[in-house]
């Protein structure tokens, strides 16, 4: 229908006047739409949503509840490797056995009273140490294939089981506290100073120290990486007469310390900053100058002592140790 | 001295006297809008159109079919090997981007350069950059080992992994740089449609040619205030699109220049690969418009003086990648590193020898013909002459990619590749793709840029003109 | 999700609706099955209910787990740590060939075999950091133990006994067995027409056990039986001593050695005590300290063997005229003793040779400290018939020579010999039972005595053997042979020592001992340990632990006998050998395959053979002239006729290969082996082609006088390398370059070298060793050979702001002048890192998956090289170098990876992260060393997020059986992913993690690579550069070391060390005259060396002056553009060192 050469009207097809309204009305739907699928989808996707809350129920309803909160059996009684090498085994029917072992047990003159004999939810592991056959147990913490965890690398630096496994202590049936994603891993591989504990306290789940008792185990930890120095902090900054001992040359009077030979007053500061402070010796420079004084040195440590976090706890644990959390592809992935 | 009514039949005769006509046919505003119009509400297209169309999509189709067994099989399904990891697909991608810049160049940098020919071709040229770049896309994307995860190439912050991809490999580069050319060139091709699409709109004859093209044509009612906002957005776009048509390739030819491997570690490249591209556009260019216009009855519009100038950029492109060969056998023995000379030494007389010949004579000697006229106004000529220069610069991709890997430092490392039926297959089936696509956008979409030809048509300036012949009596 | 007797609820709320059961399982199901149908017994409505309500939380909660089962022991063994991997001893043995091992298993599964360290073969004194502590960690072992794994976890192994019923196996159990051999009544008339073929074996429990069963069957036969023997060396030694012994040889000390067709570092009972001595030889520094030259090695061989390839002179010869060459050579030697002084050779180039040779066989070439050093020894090869033994045992009397003594052995008849008379006994028709232990006699069994036609004969046939092959389709039962790792078994290894084979799992299918098979004929129901301990003799409860757990008895290796005065061989005609003969053999060659058992591996089959390079077959090697002649061409097939019998093999051209002689390896070609090395019934078919046809029992090892021709068919071989015919342009190349990847030097060029920079006292009074180098003398180390040194620094490109960790400084050296190509570190590299199997076709594509390519380079004396007519070269030299990722600290493959899939850790790592990877393979294109490797295909049966079902080529449970093979401490790699030598990144981890935790600080050796545990040579040191005293340290210090394509300047942290060559110089090479015709020149003439002051030549223009002199001096190389040669360099270097010294 060509339309003649010189009426050029506008007959054409012309939009009906909703349309306007449709348009602006379809794009803010889109708009929120688009905005719900994408929040969902994010937090849907969440390591946290997605791996947080396996609880698979167990052949054998063991609780931890009950053996580790409650009768305060040490993790390492069960999973005996787990400073040992990579998995923290899951312990053989044998160790169920030992207590619960059906029979009455004879051990250096010790009736050892056959817990729970009768009890049916310890059928499968009666079942087991009659037929040798394993307890199947489903797994709970699950790492994808190409990951290669190890916990004595963890355990033995003084991460407890609690940073990853929560309060298991607390749960009747065990599931997954933590997302355990890549993320997760690297945030604590990155600044580990609130996950670590003295070595001694990795199986105490509980270990929760605040105030007068954090300041008590900042001392002992303290004391036991860089010997007497932390007791006695005499003198201001211009005549110290705090020098850095380490246990080994004798003191001279009580409360005096003598020389350590290797140590001079120049790099004192130096050896104090590189021991305490770590990579980060900014926490201690107070006045912005970029180098810490041995004043401030001290007047960081002073204020460490009287009331320390667990991040200087983590710090200076950090320091004594030489723990560098490696942050190289191969650490996990090989 | 040729009067204005000898160019009027044969734009081409050079005369610096007089701006020769780039409209033939007397056609007046009402005779452009006719023709274009006619190709897609005319009676139904030639039988040609439907035959490529069907041959097309039938290749397009085992193009797909081959691109569905590689992702279910593996990349084994090519003939890649070690120590040739990139082999055809890469070959196929290169071309197809290098072929895209013409288009990009005709519409954006021709237009900033006022070269007013440029504009009845510029829209086809355009519709063939984004044809080209779809096809350039389908290949590296399928060309990962693990297509499932190409999503890990977008620095998408995760709460899984906390991992960005590595911003210093060239691959990534590509990534932004064909998508951005991609968005960008739909972009400037689709808004400068706009007007002429409201044209069909109002042509429309039935229910669905209207609404479809009105939904198209987002309202464009001609007003001022339209016609002011489209001047300017179009200038803007032109000026962003430029950098585009040299940036890409140089990142495409980084691919290559950034790595060590003798015969591509040269920073020739860049400056070589972007005259290559523009080069191999221009050619395809041409091949498309010769038939387009004959099949369509666009000759007054897409006359002898526009293939004449596209002939003679050709001609010009390809002496650049005469000389940047020449370049690369200089600085290969000038740099005096043992590798780099065997790698030419290599090129010219080693197992790929045939492909090296092929390249040089179809890039180098066969646009040669074009310093005569004949040849560069013949129609069948000039195909001929661009048919070669297209295989001639797929040669080249190749040469570059496959000699310089089969043979680098190692001689133990040494391997041939030889191509298997599913990379001929996907190389066939991506021009399958690309001319199914050009087919259908001749027949539904406004081949001309109506609205800018009607700003350069001759018959207006010709009133004009007669009052100042009559003032000059 | 049957809820049949669901009672009707009402659903109130969500929560409610939440807590049923069958939504919890709903939810909890990772994959809802027929969600498009609702499941049985829920109404229409009630599903839409669920589906609605459970669409928002299964979809956010979709992914749910899929329940993995953890099952710990019921009663765990006392030390067993659950996830860590423990090392055991046991031993190996295949028909005689024993290997002591060392198997590491993981969770009681093995899966990785090394040799053992305690043992002398495998371990011993070899140098290396590692030795001083207390317990050496791994002993060396070759390809074939490292790949010995792979078996005991093949699919097609049978699952237990089988009984033919009709034409068809069913499968039984081993009591039915039992019963059905009770049935036979095998007794009846003590044995009548009961004969048993079994594969030899030393283990003194077999013995003993043959004893009480000629007891209990007077009247039966026992032969035994094996293809690959040393039937010759024991006829030869026997003839010339009067009793029967076998040679052990200690090369540690050696200054010449002549292998006559002997491989004694490739196929060679102790192939692993001779690597270890002959790397010992020739070590540089140690010759120095110790006043003596490092050893000359001379090979005259008809193949290119792995001596051949590392012999300092190689001179190709037919097999059949080496007897004649060595009758010359003996009475070339006793005229020189008469002489009592050298002769001065003079007259044709053999003759020159053969004086040469006799001369520094009698007088050694030990100037420094000349003295008839009795350090030089013959040694001739298997194939080789026993007079040649003989002839070699006289010469070596003569000389006096102190490399080779005699042990006694066993009598033991010829195993040829007693398989003809065992055909005999079968073809009389009399035997009732017939029991085959082990072997395939039908596959191998001479082929003149038609082995096929006479087992028929038989009326029950039993074969008991680990898999069904040729033999047991012929017989009426199969019993089930166990894996030596599964079973108790005993063996004497070569030096005598007698070994215990403890297993490491228990039987994975229903399988016995030979010994338990023995038994339960015999009548006794003992177990198969107390069997073998009874072999020990009474050894006590400790003594046996001791032994079991040091794998063999210490001491008991048997002490050398005083051996007679040998006797001549007669009939050794000494000039036949130079005359003209264009007669054709054929050499049946040693194989990786052994006898062809190990045919279904499918890592021997892959590893490409030392100096072919081929897989996946074994071709006809032949000269480049004699093909010519056969009108055969490459990768075409060639006929050979024996009596009438014919086998077409597939030809490959190798120049350096005798005249007129034709190698192919035996134990290939086999028809019923399984999905690996071919099997008719499943359509796979054979891999190579089966010479059993041409061998007889005279011509066993060779056979001469045999027609052959070209039949033009095509067959394409798979090689690693040059895969296509290089063409001229690239041979020539090939030819320039090589010498400026693998670095090579004469000792006469290191001592003046030595003597120069260290300086000081002449040579006669023992000049101060190298790294007697005081450290202020550091700026003294300079670099041997020097012309390839670059002459300018090294600059970092990239400023690095992230540190190296100071502790740990990963760093590998690869010692050339010990490597001999053999291989081993390939396949244990296979083994330890899950590295897949690619098959023949992709090989054949160059897509194989070797983290190790062992590169192989041939090179024509100049001459020859010049005119282009390098295929012409009748002794081209063979120079192998192991290629592994350089771990390279600027590396470009790190820049261009665009998902950052492999990066660098801060301990010099580059980590290749699979689950990162997405396959876009520019890290291979960018790798200078193109080490990276490519999973194109499915080739791991992989787990991948699509995939045809069909992709799979095993079943579902034959996959599990293979995957035990597998070490859980390295991931899979599926397809579309690349991977690389990661420095078993592994043991490093796993070192360090127990180092801290042990809280013993890691010594800079203590973690060590598969391929440095395995090499014989122990050519590989791996470790902490930032620890100065450790191997690796001390290595990449050496004056020899120096970085492969070090010009690229991306920090590579593995470096090699430089080969030093001990030519005699007066040797004559053939070499191509001006007129084109073949003469011959002096050595130096041939191959003139640059003294190490010479040119530093500009790394680019180093081609013209390197060492093999490949250009001539004045370089009229055509590409050699620039004029600009290094001397005007070396003129004032020289004169700087000179007078640093003088001062």
């Amino acid at each position: 229908m060509a339309t003649d050469a010189n009426t050029t009207q506008l007959d054409g097809f012309v939009f009906p006047a909703w349309v306007n309204k449709m348009v602006l009305l379809g794009l803010a739907s889109a708009g929120l739409i688009g905005g719900y699928v994408a929040t969902v989808g994010f937090f849907a996707t969440h390591p946290k949503v997605i791996n947080v809350g396996h609880m698979p129920e167990q052949p054998v309803p063991f609780s931890h509840a009950l053996h580790a909160g409650k009768l305060k059996l040490d993790c390492r009684y069960c999973h005996n490797t787990v400073d040992k090498a990579a998995h923290a085994a899951i312990p053989p029917t044998a160790t169920c056995g030992n207590c619960h072992g059906g029979k009455d047990r004879v051990k250096e003159g010790a009736t050892l009273a056959a817990v729970h004999l009768k009890s049916e939810k310890l059928t499968k592991v009666r079942e087991s140490l009659e037929s040798g056959e394993p307890v199947e147990w489903l797994r709970v913490h699950e790492l994808p294939g190409f990951v290669y965890f190890n916990h004595s690398a963890h355990v033995t630096r003084g991460v407890s089981c609690v940073e990853c496994h929560g309060r298991i202590d607390k749960m009747e049936v065990v599931y997954q506290a933590k997302q355990l994603s890549m993320k997760w891993c690297l945030d604590c591989h990155r600044n580990p100073d609130e996950s670590l504990r003295p070595v001694d306290q990795v199986t105490n789940l509980g270990w929760d120290p605040q105030g007068e008792e954090l300041k008590k185990v900042y001392d002992e930890e303290l004391e036991k990486a860089f010997g007497h120095l932390g007791r006695s902090v005499v003198g201001d900054s211009n005549d110290l007469r705090l020098f850095y001992y380490d246990g080994k040359a004798g003191a001279s009077k009580a409360g005096e310390f003598a020389v350590n030979p290797l140590v001079n007053k120049q790099n004192l500061q130096h050896v104090f900053a590189e021991k305490i402070f770590g990579e980060d010796p900014k926490l201690a420079d107070g006045d912005g100058s970029g180098d810490i004084s041995l004043a401030e040195a001290l007047l960081y440590l002073k204020d460490c002592r009287s009331s320390p976090t667990r991040k200087d706890l983590g710090v200076l644990l950090k320091n004594a140790y030489k723990i560098k959390p490696k942050q190289n592809c191969s650490t996990c992935h090989r | 001295m040729a009067t204005l009514a000898d160019q009027l039949n044969d734009n081409t005769i050079e005369d610096p006297g007089t701006r020769a006509p780039l409209v033939l046919g007397g056609l007046d505003y009402q005779g452009i809008t006719d023709t274009v119009a006619d190709v897609a509400y005319g009676p139904a297209p030639p039988k040609a159109w439907f035959i490529v169309l069907g041959v097309s999509a039938l290749l397009m189709g085992i193009l797909f079919g081959c691109v569905g067994h590689l992702i279910m099989t593996g990349v084994g399904v090519w003939g890649n090997n070690n120590p040739v990891f990139w082999g055809w697909p890469i070959v196929n991608f290169v071309f197809w981007v290098g072929i895209g810049h013409a288009g990009t160049l005709i519409s954006a940098i021709l237009f900033l350069l006022r070269q007013n020919w440029r504009t009845s071709i510029n829209r086809a040229a355009e519709a063939m950059t984004i044809f080209a770049v779809v096809c350039a896309g389908l290949f590296p994307g399928v060309h990962i080992g693990r297509v499932w995860s190409f999503y890990w190439l977008f620095p998408i912050p995760t709460e899984h992994l906390a991992m960005w991809p590595n911003f210093r490999s060239p691959l990534l580069w590509d990534v932004f740089a064909v998508s951005t050319y991609a968005t960008v060139s739909l972009l400037f091709w689709y808004m400068g449609m706009v007007p002429d699409i409201a044209t069909f709109r109002d042509r429309a004859k039935n229910k669905i040619q209207r609404v479809a093209y009105s939904v198209l044509a987002l309202g464009w009612t001609g007003s001022a205030r339209h016609w002011h906002r489209y001047e300017m957005a179009y200038v803007i776009l032109a000026a962003l699109a430029t950098p585009l048509v040299l940036s890409v390739h140089t990142i495409v030819s980084f691919d290559f220049a950034v790595s060590q491997v003798p015969g591509w570690h040269t920073t020739i490249f860049p400056p070589y690969f972007v005259a290559g591209a523009i080069f191999s556009g221009f050619a395809m260019v041409v091949t498309l418009m010769v038939p387009a216009r004959e099949l369509f009855g666009l000759k007054n519009l897409i006359t002898d003086r526009h293939l004449e100038n596209m002939n003679k950029i050709i001609m010009a492109t390809g002496l650049m990648v005469g000389c940047a060969y020449g370049i690369e056998f200089f600085i290969a023995w000038y740099g005096g590193n043992p590798y780099e000379q065997f790698a030419f030494i290599n090129r010219a007389f080693g197992p790929y020898y045939w492909a090296y010949w092929t390249m040089v004579s179809c890039n180098v000697l066969v646009p040669q013909l074009f310093w005569f006229k004949f040849f560069r106004t013949n129609a069948f000529a000039m195909v001929g002459v661009c048919i070669f220069v297209n295989i001639g610069m797929w040669f080249e991709r190749f040469v570059i990619t496959v000699t310089s890997l089969s043979r680098d430092f190692l001689p133990s490392s040494w391997a041939y590749f030889t191509p298997t039926p599913i990379d001929i297959m996907m190389l066939i089936g991506s021009f399958g793709l690309f001319f199914t696509l050009f087919t259908l956008f001749c027949r539904f979409l406004p081949m001309v840029a109506m609205s800018e030809v009607k700003g350069i048509v001759a018959s207006e300036h010709h009133a004009h003109d007669e009052s100042e012949e009559a003032a000059a009596h | 999700m049957s809820t049949a007797e669901s009672k009707q609820v009402i659903f109130r709320s969500l929560d409610d609706l939440e807590e049923t059961p069958e939504f919890r399982q709903f939810v909890a199901r990772e994959f809802p099955e027929g969600v498009e149908n609702p499941p049985d017994g829920v109404t229409r409505r009630r599903w839409i209910q669920l589906m609605g309500a459970s669409a928002v939380l299964a979809g956010v909660s979709g992914c749910r787990f899929e329940n993995k089962k953890i099952t710990p022991y019921a009663f765990r063994p006392e030390d067993r740590v659950p996830g860590d991997t423990r090392e055991f001893a046991t031993t190996i043995e295949w028909a005689g060939a024993v290997r002591p091992m060392y198997v590491t298993s993981y969770d009681s599964r093995p899966i990785k075999v090394d040799g053992n360290p305690l043992h002398e073969e495998s371990g011993g004194s070899v140098p290396r950091g590692r030795q001083a502590q207390a317990v050496a960690s791994k002993g060396t072992s070759d390809l074939v133990s490292q790949a010995s794994v792979l078996d005991l976890y093949d699919p097609d192994r049978s699952r237990g006994c089988l009984e033919k019923v009709g034409r068809e196996f069913e499968s039984r159990t081993w009591a039915d067995f039992a019963a059905a051999v009770g049935s036979l009544d095998l007794a009846a008339s003590g044995g009548e027409g009961f004969v048993v073929l079994s594969e030899p074996t030393t283990s003194k429990a077999v013995s003993a056990l043959k004893d009480r069963f000629a007891a209990k069957y007077p009247k039966a036969r026992w032969f035994d039986y094996s293809p690959v023997n040393s039937d010759n060396e024991a006829a030869g030694l026997k003839a010339a001593f009067g009793k029967s012994v076998l040679p052990q040889f200690d090369l540690s000390s050696s200054e010449v050695v002549v292998c006559l067709d002997a491989d004694p570092l490739g196929f060679h009972a102790s192939s692993l005590k001779n690597s270890k001595g002959w790397a010992a030889s020739r070590v540089p520094y140690s010759a120095r300290v110790a006043h003596r030259p490092i050893g000359r090695y001379y090979s005259i061989e008809s193949q290119f063997t792995i001596t051949g390839m590392n012999a300092d002179h190689r001179w190709p010869m037919k097999s059949s005229v080496i007897g004649s060459f060595a009758e010359s050579l003996r009475l070339q030697v006793e005229k020189v003793r008469e002489a009592g002084n050298p002769i001065d050779p003079v007259g044709s180039a053999e003759e020159q040779r053969v004086a040469i040779l006799a001369n520094e066989l009698v007088y050694g070439i030990n100037d420094i400290t000349p003295s008839s050093s009795g350090k030089c020894v013959v040694m001739v090869g298997a194939n080789q018939p026993a007079e040649v033994h003989q002839v070699a045992a006289v010469i070596n009397e003569l000389i006096g020579s102190k490399l080779v003594s005699y042990v006694s052995v066993p009598e033991s008849a010829s195993n040829l010999g007693s398989i003809g008379e065992a055909v005999e006994v079968l073809d009389s028709g009399v035997v009732e039972n017939l029991l085959l232990i082990g072997g395939n006699p039908l596959y191998d069994a001479p082929a003149e005595l038609g082995f096929g036609s006479v087992l028929a004969k038989a009326k029950n046939k039993i074969h008991f053997s680990m898999a069904a092959n040729e033999t047991t389709y012929q017989c009426d039962w199969h019993a089930n042979m166990a894996h030596p790792f599964e079973v108790w078994t005993d063996s004497v290894a070569y030096d005598g020592s007698h070994c215990v084979g403890q297993p490491m799992i228990d039987p994975l299918f229903d399988s016995k001992s030979t010994v338990e098979l023995l038994a339960m004929l015999v009548g006794e129901s003992k177990t198969g340990m107390e069997l073998v301990r009874g072999a020990f003799g009474d050894l006590a409860e400790t003594d046996w632990f001791e032994a079991v757990h040091d794998g063999f008895v210490k001491g008991s290796a048997s002490g050398a006998t005083a051996v007679s005065q040998p006797v001549v061989p007669a009939g050794l005609d000494a000039a036949a050998w130079m005359a003209e003969d264009d007669s054709i053999e054929v050499v049946f060659t040693p194989s990786r395959l052994h006898d062809g058992r190990l045919a279904n591996n499918a890592w021997i089959q892959e590893v490409p053979d030392s100096v072919t390079k081929v897989t996946w077959d074994n071709p006809a090697v032949v000269n480049p002239k004699t093909a010519k002649a056969l009108g055969a061409k490459q990768n075409e097939k060639i006929k050979i006729e024996v009596d009438g019998r014919t086998v077409e093999a597939a030809v490959f051209i190798q120049p350096g290969q005798a005249e007129n002689s034709i190698g192919i390896a035996i134990g290939y070609g086999r028809k019923k082996v399984g999905h690996i090395g071919g099997s008719i019934e499943k359509g796979i078919d054979p891999v190579g082609v089966d010479v059993g046809p041409l061998r007889t029992s005279e011509g066993w090892g060779m056979r001469n006088g045999v027609k052959a021709t070209g039949t033009g068919s095509r067959y394409r071989l798979a090689s690693t390398q040059d895969h296509h015919a290089i063409d001229p342009t690239g041979k020539a190349e090939i030819g320039s370059r090589w010498s400026r990847l693998i670095y090579e030097g004469t000792w006469e060029s290191y001592e003046e070298f030595a003597d120069t920079i260290i300086g000081g006292e002449s040579k006669s009074e023992g000049a101060k060793s190298y790294s007697e180098l005081k450290p202020d003398e550091e700026e003294k180390r300079e670099h041997w050979p020097g012309h390839h040194h670059l002459h300018f620094e090294n600059v970092d490109p990239i400023p690095r702001e992230w540190k190296y960790s100071d502790e740990f400084k990963w760093g590998m050296s690869i010692d050339l002048n010990k490597c001999t190509g053999c291989n081993a570190c390939v396949v244990a590299c296979q083994a330890e890192n899950n590295i897949g199997v690619v098959g023949k076709d992709e090989v054949a594509r160059g897509r194989e998956l070797h983290w190790i390519r062992i590169d192989r380079y041939m090179a024509a004396n100049e001459t020859y090289h010049n005119a282009g007519k390098i295929l012409d070269d009748p002794e081209p030299r063979i120079r192998t170098q192991p290629v592994a990722c350089h771990h390279c600290e600027n590396a470009p493959c790190e820049q261009v990876c665009p998902v950052a899939a492999t990066v660098h850790s801060d301990e010099g790592l580059n980590d290749m992260v699979y689950n990162r990877c997405i396959g876009t393979r520019y890290c291979g294109n960018n790798c200078p060393y193109k080490v990276r490797r490519f999973n194109y295909l499915n080739y791991s049966d992989a787990v991948t997020f699509v995939k045809y079902p069909w992709a799979d080529k095993l079943s579902q449970d034959d996959i599990s059986v293979k995957k035990l093979v597998n070490n859980p401490e390295v991931s899979i790699r599926s397809r579309g992913v690349m991977e690389k030598c990661s420095y078993c990144v592994q043991r490093i981890q796993n070192g360090k993690i127990k180092a801290k935790a042990s809280g013993v600080p890691l010594g800079g050796d203590d973690i060590t690579t598969a391929c440095q545990d395995c090499c014989p040579t122990q050519a590989i040191s791996f470790g902490n550069l930032g620890d100065k005293n450790s191997q690796v340290s001390k290595n990449h210090q050496d004056v020899r070391s120096y970085v492969l394509l070090e010009e690229l300047n991306i920090g590579q942290r593995t470096k090699y060390m430089a080969r030093v060559i001990n030519p005699n110089m007066q040797w004559p090479v053939y070499v191509l005259g001006e007129d084109g015709e073949p003469t011959f020149l002096r050595y130096d003439q041939v191959f003139k060396e640059p003294s190490h002051h010479g040119a530093h030549g500009s790394h680019d223009g180093s081609g013209d002056h390197s060492e093999d002199g490949d250009h001539s001096k004045d370089g009229d190389h055509p590409k050699d553009g620039d004029d600009h040669s290094g001397d005007d360099h070396s003129k004032d270097g020289g004169e700087k060192h000179e007078k640093e010294e003088l001062k």
